[in-house]
Order: structure tokens, then sequence, then C-alpha cells
């Protein structure tokens, strides 16, 4: 299936060709923390994630489709 | 005399033009330092009890810091404080830009401006002297025409200047005071006081560069910082950003900090077209420094379009006015928010307060407690931007609803009633700051505590304490060991939060930029190598935990109590959706941490009145008074 990913500040290194914005094509049954290991993330990094415009937690599936965005934990402005 | 420092404070009366110059001892500089603490000082010293804060009684403090006017990174800023318009209680302020810095070099730690002139004036402070000179022909004119104005008269060009647009000549409790065109002393009304004391600008001038006692450490200090601020903190963002990332703002509105209309929903679903990143890729032309700053985190913009026209020389919006005219009044048209960015420059208006007290006034008409007879016919719905920009000039001319709505959304909804004080979104007067005391329940503390009302910057934000990483890294050195959830509100919580203000309080005093990665130490080592003194972390903190304390003092001895330290009743409730959908604060565990705050400051659990041996033991016995009831 195939699923955006967005990845903010320091974290876009590990997006695909290092872009804040890729499609990925991935297996069925893909949970958000599966994705980010697989796209090389450095799970010790500090991060946050949004599926389909609500928080998410690192085990949710994603589905066909899915608009995952990763970001660091903001602090001020 | 204290190295560093110019040992010299500036004092004019307007009401007489009476200017001379004060000297205070080491002790004196040792206890207030500068900044917050010599504001605090002059408002409990030599300010009477209860004052009206637009009468000429109100004083007016500009303040650097001890490293203010010395070439180290955020080494730039100044404090303005005075009695506030908008709260009744303290305002102070601290702003960037070259004024602050050019001020000390002029030969003064402070400027302390009280009485009212006679007519509209301007001082002009260069050198180690001060003019009032006459400004007649410039009351009435923006900020930006009064630079110009001012630079021909003197016949100088880089007059670094804090002026007043017309929002503070009409006496706006929502208007600031603007420093070198584009940087703003925004929160607490503190235009609305120069303007009281027609006193349109004061523009200076100086060459004294501050001698520290150890100039090579101090040199090697700002060296390092120059060299290795993209590795700390989070400057390379804001160096390449500035403030408003995308990754803040859409990460935010993942999370449920951003702020979105007038705090009633949990989601802007066009966020991403309001971000400093979507700024750098259209309208955003330059990012600027102040002086002898790397981090260079100010953006400038400039647009001309059939629609908008912004001057660069007006700056351009932080994440705070990307927010505040952005998802908060619901809008999502990234030009029209940089002109209101652009009229808050001119007109001398606070970007938050304002952004607060319009979307107060689009709710109000939704619900329809305001209609377009109270509006004169403008349509004033959340999305509007057109809207928005038609009432900022109201506001800042005082003309139709901007009468009313000039001075911020307390006082507006005590006039309109009809139920508009439940939308009136603001603690002690003063708007919040763009982050959600829903998600960031500590921040939701000290938006309840801080004395200078709802300021997102004198506190912790929740979220980098949540896991390791940066954030544990700055607190582990006060004490706090362990991570906590963001809507922890436990006693361990309660002293991670008072210990970030009492740092923040410290580095308001100093006065350092929060947004140059400094580290307590760091900051206690440069004041070291400034002053020669054997300064430490811990007097540090007993210095911001002073400046904490007579700003309460303050408060209290204005009228104010603890049923001021008090969230809008809108916070106890969930958001109908987005993140935070389900989620509010519990009102019996923030009264909990509000009395457990007062414990740990040595206050009265209750009352929240500092107690006599608490005064006493800060070196500030003489603050009580008997006008500060027990």
């Amino acid at each position: 299936m195939r699923v955006t990913v967005e990845m903010y500040g320091p974290l876009k290194r590990f997006n695909k060709g290092g872009q804040l914005r890729a499609d990925l094509d991935i297996e069925d049954n893909v949970t958000v923390r599966d994705l980010l290991v697989s796209l090389g993330m450095d799970m010790d990094e500090p991060w946050n994630a949004g599926l389909n415009g609500t928080l998410a937690d690192p085990s949710d599936k994603l589905s066909e489709g899915s608009l995952l965005i990763v970001f660091p934990p903001m602090a001020g402005g | 005399m204290v190295k560093g420092l110019a040992n010299k404070i500036l004092r004019v009366d307007l009401s007489n033009s009476r200017v001379w110059t004060e000297e205070q001892n080491e002790l004196f500089y040792r206890r207030y330092l500068g900044g917050a603490g010599i504001v605090s000082y002059y408002l409990l010293k030599e300010l009477k009890p209860r004052v009206d804060p637009l009468s000429p009684e109100n004083i007016l403090v500009f303040a650097p810091g001890p490293i203010t006017g010395t070439p180290m990174p955020g080494g730039s800023r100044n404090c303005i404080g005075a009695k506030s318009p908008l709260s009744g209680g303290i305002a102070k302020s601290e702003v960037g830009g070259f004024f602050g810095y050019e001020l000390k070099r002029a030969g003064f730690d402070a400027l302390v401006v009280q009485g009212k002139a006679d007519h509209p004036v301007y001082l002009w402070v260069h050198n180690g002297e001060v003019e009032i000179k006459d400004a007649s022909n410039l009351w009435g004119q923006t900020v930006l025409e009064t630079q110009d104005a001012i630079e021909t008269e003197l016949g100088e060009r880089l007059v670094r200047t804090a002026t007043i647009g017309p929002a503070g000549e009409n006496l706006a409790a929502i208007s600031c005071i603007i420093t070198d065109l584009r940087n703003a002393a925004g929160r607490g009304g503190l235009g609305a006081v120069m303007g009281s004391k027609n006193l349109k600008c004061v523009a200076v001038k100086g060459r004294t560069i501050p001698q520290a006692a150890d100039p090579e450490k101090y040199r090697e200090m700002a060296r390092w910082m120059n060299t290795n601020y993209m590795n700390v903190g989070n400057a390379a963002s804001l160096h390449e950003l500035g403030t408003g990332t995308a990754a803040a703002m859409v990460g935010g509105n993942v999370t449920g900090n951003l702020p979105v209309r007038n705090w009633s929903d949990g989601q802007f679903d066009d966020v991403a077209m309001i971000t400093g990143d979507t700024l750098r890729d259209t309208y955003r032309v330059a990012m600027e420094a102040c002086p002898a700053c790397q981090v260079r985190c100010k953006k400038v913009v400039e647009l001309e379009n059939e629609s908008y026209k912004v001057d660069r020389r007006n700056g351009g919006p932080e994440y705070e006015t990307l927010a505040a005219f952005g998802s908060f009044m619901g809008i999502n048209d990234l030009a029209a928010i940089c002109r209101a960015n652009e009229l808050c420059s001119l007109y001398s208006l606070d970007t938050i307060s304002l952004g607060g007290t319009i979307a107060f006034a689009m709710e109000c008409f939704e619900k329809e407690i305001l209609t377009r007879e109270d509006t004169g016919g403008i349509a004033l719905r959340f999305g509007d931007a057109d809207a928005m920009l038609k009432v900022i000039e109201l506001i800042a001319h005082r003309e139709g609803i901007g009468d009313i709505l000039a001075d911020g959304s307390r006082k507006a909804a005590e006039r309109i009633g009809r139920g508009a004080e439940e939308l009136s979104m603001q603690v002690k007067g003063v708007e919040f700051g763009m982050h959600e005391p829903r998600l960031k329940q500590g921040l939701g503390l000290i938006y309840s505590i801080a004395p200078h009302g709802a300021d997102h910057m004198t506190g912790a934000h929740d979220t980098a304490f949540t896991q390791e990483g940066r954030g544990m890294d700055a607190v582990r050195s006060l004490g706090s060991l362990e991570p906590l959830p963001a809507n922890d509100l436990s006693t361990a919580k309660v002293d991670m939060v008072k210990n970030q203000h009492l740092a923040k309080m410290f580095t308001d005093s100093l006065v350092t930029c929060l947004f140059v990665p400094w580290t307590l130490r760091q900051q206690v080592d440069m004041l070291r190598a400034l002053t020669g003194w054997e300064y430490t972390d811990y007097e540090a903190m007993r210095q911001g935990e002073r400046v904490a304390t007579m700003a309460r003092v303050f408060n209290l001895r204005e009228g104010l109590t603890a049923a001021d330290d008090q969230l809008p009743q809108r916070f106890f409730s969930p958001t109908p959706r987005g993140a935070l959908k389900g989620t509010a604060i519990d009102p019996e565990a923030m009264h909990r941490a509000i009395r457990t705050f007062y414990t740990l400051m040595g206050w009265n659990p209750i009352t929240g009145v500092p107690t006599q041996e608490k005064l006493e033991e800060l070196g500030i016995g003489w603050v009580a008074t008997e006008a500060v009831p027990a």
C-alpha cells in the first residue's frame, strides 16, 4: 500500500531522499514504529507523530493513503 | 564601581523637565542586577500604591541588563516595565534589537521616566547626555514615520529608538513599545503608559563599550557561542526559519498545542499555509540579527500584490503572531497576517493581546453577542482576514468598536456584557501566549501565577520534559531528574515549573535572550567574567526568586489577590475535536498545584502572600508594607 510521510525539523534527514514529504510503498499492517525503524530513524531521538491528523501511538497501524507526520517535541514558539 | 556596568541610572521627570543621574552602590547591582530586577526595584521603591497606571505618577523603566551592550551573543536585550494599564499589576516585557544595547553604550544601566510632559516630547540620549525635545509634529505619526523624522531632525543615521504609534498615543491598554521599528516590548500595555506621559520616543546613540573584569574569558565565551550555536539547543532551526516552523505549528496542530478560534476549537486544517516554512517560500526576503548574534532569528518580509503591500523595514511575524492572527482567528491568509503584523509595528500594538482580543470579538459575533450594529457593519467572523485588518485600524485609532476593544478582552467584555465575560480568555487581563494549557498543564500553572499575566515566556513548556533529551538536560541541573507527563500537576511538576520560572527571572535580569542557547551555568560564568563577582548558580536562582517575589508583592500592594491566579473556565472543559478532545484541566489538581507553588515559594499557601521571613531571607524586607494584607 502507499502512504505519505512528512518529517519535520532535524528528523527530515530520515525521510526518503531527505525530503520533507515522500510517498512510500509499504507492506500491510505496518505500525508507525515499524515504519520509522525501517527508515533508519534513531528511536532514542525524541519524536512525536500524527497519523491522519491526530496524535499517533507508536503501535498504531498505517493504512492505504495514510498521512504520517513526524516532528520533534517542541517547547516554545 | 562594578566592572562591565555603566554605574549610572538616568532619571527624567517630564512634569518639570528635570534630568539627573543617579549612582547606586555595588550592593544594589548585586541584589537587583538589571532588567526585571531593576524594574521591580523602582516600581516598589518609588511608585505610590494604587495610582492610576495612566496618571503622571506611574513610572516607566527602561532597563538593559549587565551583559547588554557588550559583544556577547544574546546580550542586546532590555526590559521595559511600569504599572500595567491592562492588569493593574506589574508590566514587564523584554525586547531585542539595538535600543537597549545602545542605551547601555550611551552610559546608562537604566532610564527611569516619571511625570507627564505638557506637550508631546521625545528624549534624545547620546553619550551620557539627554535632551527633551519637542515632538508635537510627530504626534499621530506611525513608528516608521517617527523614525525617519527624528533621524532627519537630528541629522544622524542609525539612531536607535523606542517609540509608540497611534495606539500608544490613544492609550490603548493592548499597545506596546516598538524598538528599532520592528521589535516589540509587547506585553502589559506599556505603549499606553508612554502615551500617557506624552512621550513619543526615546532615541539613543552611544559609543562607550562596557569593559569586562576578565576580558579574555568574556571574549572566549562569545567566540564559543558564535562557533557552536548551530549544534546547541534549537538555534539551528531558529537560524534557518525563525520561530513558527512547520515542525512546531503542524506538530502543534497534531498534539493540540496550536490555539484555534479563541481556544474554542482543537484543530486548524489549514495550518501548513501559515508556517515559517511557508513564509520562507513566499514573502520572507531576509533573516536579521540583533547585535553580536549569529542566530539571526528575526524574519523580514516584503510583499506587494493587489491586496497588500508590506514594507520590509517593519519586520516579520514571529510564531506568536502567525498563530494569533492565523489559527487563533481561523485565518489562513499568510499575506494578510504579514500585513496585520506590519500594522502592529506601525501603530505599536501587542500582537498577542490584539490577536486574543479580536478572536474574542469574533466569537462574540459568531454567538450574536455582538452584531453588525455594534461593529459598524463589519461581519466579524472567524476566518475573515479583511475584517481583522479593518478592526486593527479601528482599535489603533479608537474608533467605533475599536474603542471598546482597545483595552483588551477583559475590559471589552465588561462593557459588552450579555455573557461576553465567558469568552474573554486572559489571566489578570493579559491575553494568553499561543500555547495550549490543556496540553501543557505546567504552563497552565505559570499562566495562572505569573505576575505579569498569561505569559508563555516565563515558565516550563511541559512537552519538552516528557522524555529524555535536550529539555531534560536543561532541568536536571535544577534538580528535576525524571521526565513527567505534560498533563502532570504533581509536586514534582510544580517544583520543575517553579525552578524554570526562577531561572527565567534571572535571565530576564541579566537580560539574556532566550533564543540564544546559553545554559544557566554559562550565564553565571559570563556574569562572573563581566563583573569579577564570585557569582554562583545558587545566587542566580536566588536572584530569580527575589524578582518573582518582588513582582508578587507589587501585585498584592496594587490590590490583586490569589483569586486573580485563575485560568478561564474554558480550560476546565475539553476541546470539541483534535488531539485534546476529551482532555481538560482538572480544576482540583490545578487548585492544589497553585497552593503547592505558593508553599514552595515560601508564600502563604492560601493567600499567596510572601512571609516576612522569606522577604528578609531574600534581602528585601523593605518591600513589606501595610498595603499588603497578611
